[in-house]
C-alpha cells in the first residue's frame, strides 16, 4: 500500500511521448491518446485487459456455455476438453462459465471496496489536514493505532469475528485499507490550506465547509483517484487471498479465490486452481501494468524517497 | 542521533499498548465465554479452576481494568494460553519465531537478485531488457501468492515429486539440537547432515516462493534510484572525464544507489516476517503466519493478541535497524549526527 501523491501531481504537460505536440501543431484530442497510448504498450495492454474483463462481467449470462452452480454428476473432475474449455470441478459445474461469471463478483467488488476506502480515508484526512489541532491528532493516532496492527492478521481476525460472508470480508479490508488514504490525503491538505487562494477565500469570510469542498477538495481529486484507480489491484488480490483463506464468500459462490481454494484439495486436478488464479493474476496485472506506467510518466524526475 | 534514537525507543511501548487495545477490543466484541473458550469444557465442573483464572485475568472486573490486568501480565512475559494448543502463547510463539525468520531470511537472500537486475534495467532503459525487467517485476507483485505456491507444489512436489511439501524435515528425521532454531544453520553447527539435507531441501520450494511477492518491488526500486542517480551531474562530470560505463557505475553510482536499496531490502524483510500467512498455511509451515491464521480463523484471541505483539515488535526493531545502517553506509548523516 504505497501511496504517494506528491509523485503523481506533477504536471502531465510536456513529456516526451504524451503526445503534447507543442506549438506547432493542435492534434485532436482522441489522437493524442492514441500516440500516448502507442509510447506506452504497457498501459494499452493494461486497458485492453480491464476492458476485456468488463465486458465478460457484463455479458457473462450470453457468453458462458453453461450455467455456474449447474451439477452434471456424471462429469465431475473433467479435464478441459470437449464442451468444458477449462474442465469441470468436484461438483461437475463448468470453471470456464464460473470463472466468466466470476468476474462480475471480484471486479465490483474490487473496485467499491477500494472506493469506499478512498472516500472514508479521504474524508478523514481531509478534516484532519484542514482543522489541526486536537482533531487532527485523535484521528492520526487512531490511524497510526491500526497502522501498528500486522494488516494481514487484523483483517483475517476481523473477518473471522464477524463471520463469513462477502460483506463481512469486505467490511474487514475497509477497516485496514483506509489509514492508508487518509493519510495522504492528510500531507496534501497540510501543503494546500496555506496556498493563497485558500487564505483569500477564507478572507472573504468563506465558510469551513465551503473552503474544504470549493477550494481543497478540487485540488487532491486528481491524484487520489489515480491511486484509487492503480489501488484496485490490490483490492482484488488481498480480497482474493481472503476467500481462499475461507473468510470471504461461501464456498458454493463463483468466486475466483473461493475455486482456487477448492482446487487445491485435489492436486491432480490442476485445471481446477490453475484457471481461477489465472483471471486473479491478469486482472491484477492489468491494474499494475497502468499504475506502473502512470508512476513512471508522471514522475519524470525519477524522484526518490530520501 | 542518539537523542533520535531514544525518541524511537520510547514509542516502542506506545506501539504496543495500541496494538493490544485493538486486539483486547475486538475479543470483548465477539460473543463468546472467555473462560469456557480458554478452559475448555472439561473445566465447567472445576469451580476452583474457572475463579483462579477470573482472578488472574481480572475477568470479574470493569473491562478497563481487566485490560490493564492484561497489560501487567504482558509486561511480565505473560501472554496467556493459547485456546487451540493449549499451552502458553509465549512458548508457542517461541517455537514459531525461528520457523519464520528462518523462511523470510531465506526468501529475502533470493530477492537480492533483485537489485542486480533493477540496476541492470536502469541502465538499458526503455531497451528490451529494461521492459523485460519491470515486465517481470509486474507478474511479481500481481499473481496471488497462494496460486503461485500450488503451481508450485503441483509442478515440484505432485508432479516431478523432486521438493517436499509440509513442515520443516522429512519425517522421521529428528529437529537439530537447538541454538539459533533455524534448522539449517542449526544441523550445520552440530554437524547433523541429514537434517541438513532435509532442512534445505523443505525449505526450497517455500522461500522461492515468497521471494516472488518481493523481489518485484526490490526490482522496482533499484531500477528508480539507478535511473534517479544515472541523471545526477556528477555521473555526467566523470562520464566526461573519460571513465570506462562500467567504472561510472561502480564507482561512482554504486554507493549513493546503496543506501535507498538496503532501506527497500530491510522493509521487505519486515513485511515478508507478517506476509507469511499464505505461504506458510500453504506449505504447513509452522511458522507465524500459520499460527496467525490459526489463530484468527479460531478466534484464539490470546494467540492473535501474541503474534501480533511479536510481529510488530519485529518490524518496529527492523527499521530501527534500518536507520542505525544508513548511518553507517551514508557519510553525510554520521557527520550530521557527530
Amino acid at each position: 500500500m504505497e501511496l504517494k501523491v506528491d509523485d503523481l501531481q506533477t504536471e502531465v504537460v510536456d513529456r516526451p511521448g504524451m503526445g503534447s505536440g507543442g506549438l506547432k501543431r493542435r492534434r485532436s484530442w482522441t489522437r493524442q491518446v492514441w500516440r500516448f497510448l502507442l509510447a506506452n504498450p504497457l498501459m494499452m495492454v493494461g486497458l485492453i485487459v480491464i476492458l476485456a474483463w468488463i465486458i465478460i462481467a457484463i455479458l457473462a449470462p450470453v457468453i458462458a456455455p453453461f450455467d455456474p452452480v449447474k451439477q452434471v454428476f456424471k462429469d465431475r473432475n473433467k479435464p478441459p476438453g470437449g464442451p468444458y474449455l477449462f474442465g469441470t470441478d468436484e461438483l461437475g459445474r463448468d470453471i470456464f462459465s464460473r470463472i466468466l461469471y466470476g468476474a462480475q463478483l471480484s471486479l465490483p467488488v474490487g473496485f467499491i471496496l477500494i472506493l469506499l476506502a478512498s472516500i472514508i480515508g479521504t474524508t478523514i484526512g481531509l478534516v484532519a489536514g484542514y482543522f489541526g489541532g486536537w482533531i487532527d491528532e485523535v484521528m492520526m493516532r487512531f490511524t497510526d493505532l491500526i497502522f501498528a496492527f500486522p494488516t494481514i492478521i487484523l483483517a483475517m481476525t476481523i473477518a473471522a469475528a464477524l463471520g463469513r460472508s462477502l460483506v463481512n470480508s469486505v467490511i474487514a479490508i475497509l477497516i485496514v485499507w483506509w489509514p492508508a488514504y487518509a493519510r495522504t490525503v492528510r500531507s496534501v491538505v497540510l501543503t494546500i490550506k496555506s496556498q493563497d487562494y485558500v487564505l483569500a477565500s477564507r478572507a472573504v469570510g468563506a465558510k469551513n465547509f465551503r473552503i474544504m469542498w470549493k477550494q481543497i477538495f478540487p485540488n487532491i481529486l486528481a491524484p487520489v483517484l489515480v491511486i484509487t484507480f492503480i489501488d484496485i489491484g490490490n483490492g482484488i488480490l488481498i480480497f482474493s487471498g481472503l476467500s481462499f483463506l475461507g473468510l470471504g464468500p461461501k464456498p458454493t459462490d463463483a468466486e475466483w479465490g473461493v475455486m482456487t481454494a477448492a482446487g487445491v484439495s485435489n492436486l491432480d486436478a490442476w485445471w481446477r486452481t490453475t484457471f481461477p488464479g489465472l483471471a486473479i493474476a491478469s486482472v491484477v496485472l492489468a491494474f499494475n501494468f497502468i499504475g506502473d506506467s502512470l508512476r513512471d510518466l508522471l514522475d519524470p524526475r525519477y524522484k526518490t524517497e530520501r | 542521533m542518539t537523542q533520535y534514537l531514544i525518541r524511537r525507543l520510547l514509542l516502542i511501548p506506545f506501539m504496543l499498548v495500541g496494538i493490544s487495545l485493538i486486539a483486547f477490543i475486538l475479543s470483548h466484541s465477539v460473543p463468546a465465554d472467555p473462560v469456557n473458550a480458554a478452559l475448555g469444557e472439561g473445566a465447567i465442573g472445576k469451580p476452583d479452576l474457572v475463579r483462579a483464572y477470573k482472578e488472574h485475568w481480572g475477568l470479574d472486573k470493569s473491562l478497563p481494568e481487566q485490560y490493564l490486568v492484561y497489560l501487567w501480565n504482558l509486561s511480565h512475559g505473560d501472554l496467556g494460553n493459547s485456546i487451540i494448543s493449549r499451552r502458553s502463547v509465549a512458548e508457542d510463539l517461541g517455537d514459531a519465531i525461528p520457523a519464520t525468520f528462518e523462511l523470510a531470511t531465506a526468501a529475502i537472500l533470493i530477492s537480492l537478485l533483485g537489485v542486480p537486475l533493477g540496476i541492470w534495467a536502469a541502465i538499458r532503459h526503455r531497451k528490451f531488457a529494461d521492459g523485460l525487467i519491470r515486465f517481470f517485476s509486474l507478474i511479481g507483485s500481481s499473481v496471488p501468492v497462494f496460486w503461485l505456491a500450488y503451481i508450485a507444489i503441483f509442478l515440484f512436489y505432485t508432479n516431478l515429486s523432486i521438493l517436499p511439501v509440509g513442515d520443516r524435515l522429512d519425517t522421521g528425521i529428528k529437529p537439530p539440537t537447538h541454538i539459533t532454531g533455524f534448522y539449517t544453520l542449526d544441523s550445520l553447527f552440530t554437524g547433523n547432515w541429514s537434517a541438513l539435507g532435509s532442512s534445505l531441501h523443505h525449505l526450497v520450494l517455500p522461500a522461492i516462493v515468497l521471494s516472488l511477492t518481493t523481489i518485484g518491488t526490490i526490482i522496482r526500486v533499484s531500477r528508480t534510484i539507478t535511473l534517479d542517480v544515472l541523471h545526477q551531474d556528477y555521473l555526467r562530470t566523470a562520464r566526461s572525464k573519460g571513465i570506462k560505463e562500467l567504472a561510472v557505475i561502480a564507482r561512482h553510482a554504486l554507493p549513493n544507489i546503496l543506501v535507498p536499496v538496503v532501506t527497500v531490502i530491510s522493509l521487505s524483510y519486515g513485511s515478508l516476517l507478517s506476509g507469511t500467512v499464505l505461504t506458510e498455511t500453504i506449505f504447513s509451515w509452522p511458522g507465524l503466519g500459520r499460527y496467525a491464521f490459526q489463530s484468527a480463523t479460531k478466534l484464539d484471541f490470546p494467540g492473535i493478541m501474541g503474534v501480533s505483539i511479536v510481529i510488530a515488535l519485529i518490524y518496529i526493531i527492523i527499521n530501527l535497524i534500518v536507520d542505525l545502517l544508513y548511518a553507517v553506509l551514508d557519510p553525510r548523516i554520521r557527520t550530521k549526527a557527530a
